[in-house]
């Protein structure tokens, strides 16, 4: 039962894979940074700045991903 | 080098896919283009009318207000300064008044000295004066008392003796109660 | 082919029973909410697209409001002036405090334009009337709307991309001016760390290899940039339009809270761009400054 609909899946299932993954990321990145901040406000734009370089990082693999779209 | 043709193709399908996916978002090159200059445009005019007169005119707000301080500070001080100056004439005045007053004083006082000394010194004169008026009067007085007694003296002895005594004997006796008298 | 106005409770409808499902990419896709692409206004075939109309319109109203808040500049600022010297000057110190006094001054006029632009363009996108007032056709459920005659500046990927690129450009071009060629390419490919003897070869053939993943991901830096700005304004425009025709009924109440997802969509949007434009640039430009700087401290 489960086989056959693997087997039927097609399409761009990578993309939704890497979304997925990249989501995962940005969120673990952002609780990271929120936490961070709260320990430590005063490095709040250093930790900002870090933190946008990490997410565009991890959100970058989805595009990578769409790109390989067949 | 098998493998090297296969990156190379990997490259050349990702280009192709970027740009068929590019195209099914609706992107072309006159577009594209397009929109760079607009963008360029807008760059351009914004800095041009908003961030350099802005900047321009915030560091400019920056440079006075810097300079307001310094100036601030340098009335500060001058004012300090003053200050001091201030009460070192007055510091000064009063120490000259002081002296002033201090000299004044030792003036009175030793004018006052001097009158006094002059008041003692008349007092003294005229109570040496008295005792010496006093002191003729009681000479004058007394001779004076001397002269009638002997008179009398005479006069009684005369009365007495009724013998008219000679003006030698007058005088004689005159003397000589006198000179007893003044024993 | 008229133009109509049309109101925003009575948009295309989500799901309709779409006679013919597979239409031409840049042709309105009825199904499928907006359509992916800006349309060329007066047909197919014309070169300006709604989407370039709403960059101009914003284009043309911040250059002019710009120019009336500065043209005679007061010592005690108010009003207009007011405003955009808050914008600038708050702009600036978040950029200083990002990539350092010296790079702010060279770089600041794109960063700035680049946040002022973006954010003006999604916050204009989302006034009433954007992508409902336009060119349609009598539909199965009522006057659709197929072609509008606005949409929004960055739901189209030509302005995205447009932007990125001049970014990429300037990059570039900063890059080499505080590197020069050989720093440029050592920054890429050059080792890191210390280490010596037998590592350090091993390093410098590591880091030699990771120079070309390095320019792999620069490359795909203004597709990046272009595609999550993109994504972030269709998908939000995509979805107000959905929400809008899911329950007829509800048409006016469903897009409200979505509205003010998007006013902060659209203001964290510009600043993730403003961002990592402007880390992009500090990460190329300041290291060797950086080095020298913790050199000498110690």
């Amino acid at each position: 039962m489960f086989m056959p609909m693997l087997a039927e899946l097609s399409g761009n299932l990578h993309v939704g894979l890497a979304a997925l993954g990249g989501a995962l990321g940005v969120g673990l990145i952002g609780m990271k940074a929120s936490e961070a901040v709260g320990r430590n406000p005063g490095a709040s734009t250093k930790i900002l700045v870090q933190s946008i370089l990490a997410i565009a990082f991890a959100e970058a693999i989805v595009f990578y991903a769409l790109f390989l779209v067949k | 080098m098998n493998q090297f043709i296969q990156f190379a193709s990997i490259g050349s399908d990702l280009a192709g896919t970027a740009k068929d996916t590019a195209q099914r978002f609706g992107w072309d090159a006159p577009h594209f283009i397009a929109q760079v200059i607009s963008f360029l445009i807008v760059a351009a005019l914004l800095y041009k009318f908003a961030y350099k007169p802005i900047l321009t005119v915030l560091d400019e707000r920056r440079h006075q207000i810097a300079e307001g301080l310094a100036n601030a500070e340098k009335i500060k001080a001058e004012l300090a300064k003053t200050e001091a100056a201030r009460l070192e004439v007055l510091n000064q005045a009063n120490t000259q008044a002081n002296k002033l007053i201090e000299e004044a004083r030792v003036a009175a006082a030793k004018v006052r000295e001097q009158e006094t000394q002059k008041a003692i010194a008349a007092a003294e004169q005229i109570i040496a004066k008295a005792h010496e008026a006093a002191a003729a009067d009681q000479a004058r007085m007394l001779t004076d008392l001397k002269r009638e007694v002997g008179r009398l003296v005479v006069q009684t002895a005369a009365a007495v003796t009724g013998k008219i005594l000679t003006p030698e004997d007058q005088k004689r006796l005159a003397e000589e109660t006198t000179r007893q008298l003044a024993a | 082919m008229g133009a109509a106005v049309h109101g925003f409770a009575q948009g295309t409808a989500l799901v309709p029973a779409s006679p013919e499902p597979a239409q031409p990419a840049a042709a309105a896709s009825a199904g499928h909410g907006i359509p992916q692409s800006a349309q060329s206004l007066g047909g197919e075939g014309g070169f300006v697209t709604n989407s370039m109309v709403v960059t101009w319109v914003v284009a043309l109203g911040l250059i002019v409001f710009a120019q009336s808040a500065t043209r005679n500049m007061k010592r005690i600022p108010a009003g207009a002036q007011n405003f955009w010297e808050w914008l600038v000057e708050s702009l600036h110190d978040f950029l200083e405090g990002i990539i350092g006094p010296e790079l702010v001054k060279k770089t600041f006029w794109l960063f700035a334009t680049i946040f002022i632009f973006i954010l003006a363009t999604n916050w204009f996108g989302l006034i009433p009337g954007v992508g409902t007032i336009g060119w349609g056709e009598q539909g199965a459920h009522g006057f659709e709307v197929t072609r509008p005659l606005l949409r929004g500046g960055n739901a189209d990927l030509n302005m995205t991309s447009a932007m990125s690129m001049v970014f990429m450009v300037f990059w570039f071009i900063w890059a080499i001016q505080a590197n020069g060629v050989g720093g440029f390419l050592g920054h890429l490919f050059g080792a890191k760390g210390e280490s010596t003897g037998v590592l350090r070869v091993l390093m410098v053939i590591i880091f030699f290899l990771v120079g070309f993943l390095e320019i792999f991901s620069i490359s795909f830096r203004p597709i990046s940039l272009s595609f999550r700005l993109f994504g972030n304004i269709y998908a939000g425009e995509n979805m107000l339009d959905a929400m809008s025709n899911l329950v007829p009924s509800l048409s006016w109440l469903l897009p409200v809270p979505f509205y003010f997802m998007e006013l902060l969509v659209g203001v964290v949007q510009a600043l993730v761009f403003t961002l990592l434009t402007a880390v992009f640039t500090m990460l190329i430009c300041m290291h060797d400054e950086g080095d020298g700087k913790a050199h000498a401290q110690h």
